[in-house]
């Protein structure tokens, strides 16, 4: 098979998986017993009329399937409804949350991969010795700490030792004057070309981004080292080295390159696992992105922006997923076939 | 490894136990509030004056036991219908697997959000919240193990002498799958407790004044800016303490199974 044809193909399985995703979470919010009209109308709830009229309105006095059809019809054209208790767009809603998410899962994303890869492909190499015990040990308890405890542990030490960070929030009132073009704070103060915004944007950056990224960096820690001790006991190994290799070479021309396919696969799909930790770090952080909107909107009982935010995290893991078959795909011919 | 994790879980659970003998009560709220860790409150006291210790060490007894109810019940769906779906095939295994494969795709912790925001908390409810999200994971090992041993000859001989389909699947094949489904319990242990107490953390976990390490150390965090970083520390001690004995025992119950199951492929 070609790349191409392999590509065309995967990008048009992506949309049934979605639109699976998309039913799963349908049924859950609707089969479930709770009733959105109640919930969000709370003690407000007047006369039975009012409550049938609330219901008309937001149309789920309609058949479940006609319900679902037009859920997915309006998901469809970009409409993910209307927030009941916020009187907005759920879109508009999701937009303004998503550059901050984007932004902390991207930064995390850049401190976990080189960290881990490098940490377990050091690890490896030293196999069985003292390094590599500390860094197995290191890497497991690491996984074992949960991401919002590391990251109250984290405000703990800053107040306590009165060090210089913000502990919470993504940019301080004072200097947040900076347009905000893209959203993403530490683009927009490098397209305002303000170095204080810039520092200021950062500075409120490292303890979120310490907090998930090492946890993302300690599982890809143990799945690197893994793979490179599997590779480097491959016959295709041996045989490199009987040849003259220096070990060096080995390493780098014949281990490497093996050893990292599944690395990079493994670390594709940990996009779940980093919007998980996502949705907890903002909240220990008061980060204003999308897990901080889920978490409000459960408190509200907020059905449709709930359903909204769930179906993005849906979407962004299916992208995530169709990233990493195809870039598997360029590495590894064998795959296409 | 597993002596290791089984020692720290032994530990864990001895707390636990002796707080329920010697220990203050949970819920007393006799002393003074916030006070920090001295020889009469090991771990301080919480802004409402209850001992920490003690919340914290009866705490075990609901985070263990929550995660075990989740265990139990994505281990018993996800793997009977893997069972059913990899023996019987066809239509119902491709909606079945395709079911599943999109609940793979969400996070766990995601899915419990959203059951646990509709179906409100409690032991069972959360338990529930929790184990959706890993059912998948049962499914997709118990369904790959059948589908792999399903045309062996002692499985046709086995039917052949009248066996009934229910004896087939869960007296002769399933207890190949029983050294996975057991490691992988063992490791969700782990991660039942992580998201339990996330939940907590997150508000949703099981309703006040159930001591609970997500929710306490959740409150806490509002007086770390006070100074007062005690209410908010011990409790994550001890999840990291119980998450430990539970990860050390799945991998390397993992570890000694895999071994065994390659030395036998050696051996053929």
């Amino acid at each position: 098979m070609r790349l191409r044809t392999f590509i065309l193909l995967r990008l048009l399985l992506t949309i049934p998986m979605v639109l699976l995703l998309v039913t799963v979470v349908f049924a859950i919010m609707r089969i479930l017993p709770g009733d959105p009209v109640l919930a969000v109308l709370g003690s407000r709830a007047g006369s039975e009329q009012q409550i049938e009229a609330f219901r008309h309105q937001l149309g789920l006095d309609k058949p479940l399937y006609i319900q679902y059809l037009e859920y997915v019809g309006n998901l469809l054209r970009g409409n993910f409804g209307y927030s009941m208790v916020r009187q907005d767009p759920v879109s508009s809603e999701l937009g303004d949350h998503l550059p901050a998410t984007v932004e902390l899962t991207f930064w995390s994303m850049l401190l976990a991969i080189p960290l881990g890869i490098y940490s377990g492909v050091f690890a490896a190499r030293k196999a069985g010795g003292k390094v590599d015990a500390s860094i197995r040990i290191g890497a497991l308890v690491r996984w074992c700490v949960p991401v919002f405890w590391f990251g109250l542990v984290l405000q703990i030490l800053v107040v306590q030792f009165n060090l210089p960070l913000p502990i919470a929030g993504q940019a301080s009132p004072r200097i947040a004057s900076v347009p905000h073009v893209t959203g993403l704070y530490t683009v927009d103060a490098i397209l305002a070309g303000d170095l204080r915004a810039l520092v200021d944007a950062f500075a409120h950056l490292v303890l979120p981004v310490v907090s998930l990224g090492t946890t993302m960096a300690a599982s890809i820690t143990k799945i690197a080292r893994t793979n490179v001790v599997d590779v480097l006991g491959e016959e295709y190994i041996r045989v490199a080295s009987l040849k003259g290799c220096s070990d060096e070479r080995v390493f780098q021309k014949h281990a490497l390159p093996n050893a990292l396919i599944p690395i990079l696969t493994y670390t594709g799909l940990q996009v779940a696992v980093l919007l998980q930790g996502a949705i907890l770090t903002e909240t220990v952080f008061a980060w204003p992105g999308l897990g901080r909107l889920l978490i409000d909107a459960v408190a509200f009982r907020d059905f449709n922006l709930i359903q909204g935010c769930v179906v993005l995290f849906a979407l962004v893991v299916s992208i995530a997923n169709l990233i990493v078959d195809i870039s598997y795909a360029v590495v590894d011919p064998r795959v296409r076939f | 490894m597993v002596v290791v994790g089984i020692i720290i879980i032994v530990i864990a659970l001895g707390l636990d136990v002796y707080a329920h003998i010697v220990g203050p009560d949970p819920l007393a709220t006799t002393y003074q509030g916030l006070s920090p860790p001295a020889l009469d409150h090991i771990m301080g006291t919480d802004q409402l004056g209850r001992d920490l210790f003690s919340r914290v060490s009866f705490g075990t007894t609901f985070s263990l036991l929550v995660a075990f109810i989740s265990v139990a019940i994505s281990v018993s769906v996800g793997s009977i219908i893997g069972a059913l779906s990899g023996f019987f095939g066809g239509k119902i295994d491709r909606v079945t697997s395709l079911a599943f494969d999109a609940l793979y795709a969400l996070p766990p912790l995601i899915i419990a959000i959203l059951i646990a925001a509709m179906i409100g908390a409690g032991i069972v409810n959360t338990g529930l919240a929790i184990a959706v999200g890993y059912m998948p994971q049962y499914f997709r090992i118990v369904r790959g193990i059948i589908l792999s041993i399903k045309e062996r000859p002692f499985i046709e001989s086995t039917r052949a002498i009248g066996a009934g389909y229910v004896s087939l699947i869960f007296r002769h094949m399933m207890p190949y799958a029983i050294p996975s489904i057991i490691a992988l319990m063992t490791l969700n242990m782990g991660s039942g407790i992580v998201d339990v107490a996330g939940l907590g953390f997150l508000g949703l976990g099981l309703p006040p004044p159930t001591p609970e390490w997500g929710t306490d150390l959740g409150r806490g965090r509002d007086f770390i800016t006070a100074g007062a970083w005690w209410p908010s520390t011990f409790p994550g001690l001890m999840i990291v303490i119980s998450v430990l004995g539970f990860t050390l025992v799945g991998e390397g119950l993992d570890e000694i199974f895999r071994a065994t199951s390659t030395r036998k492929k050696e051996t053929f």
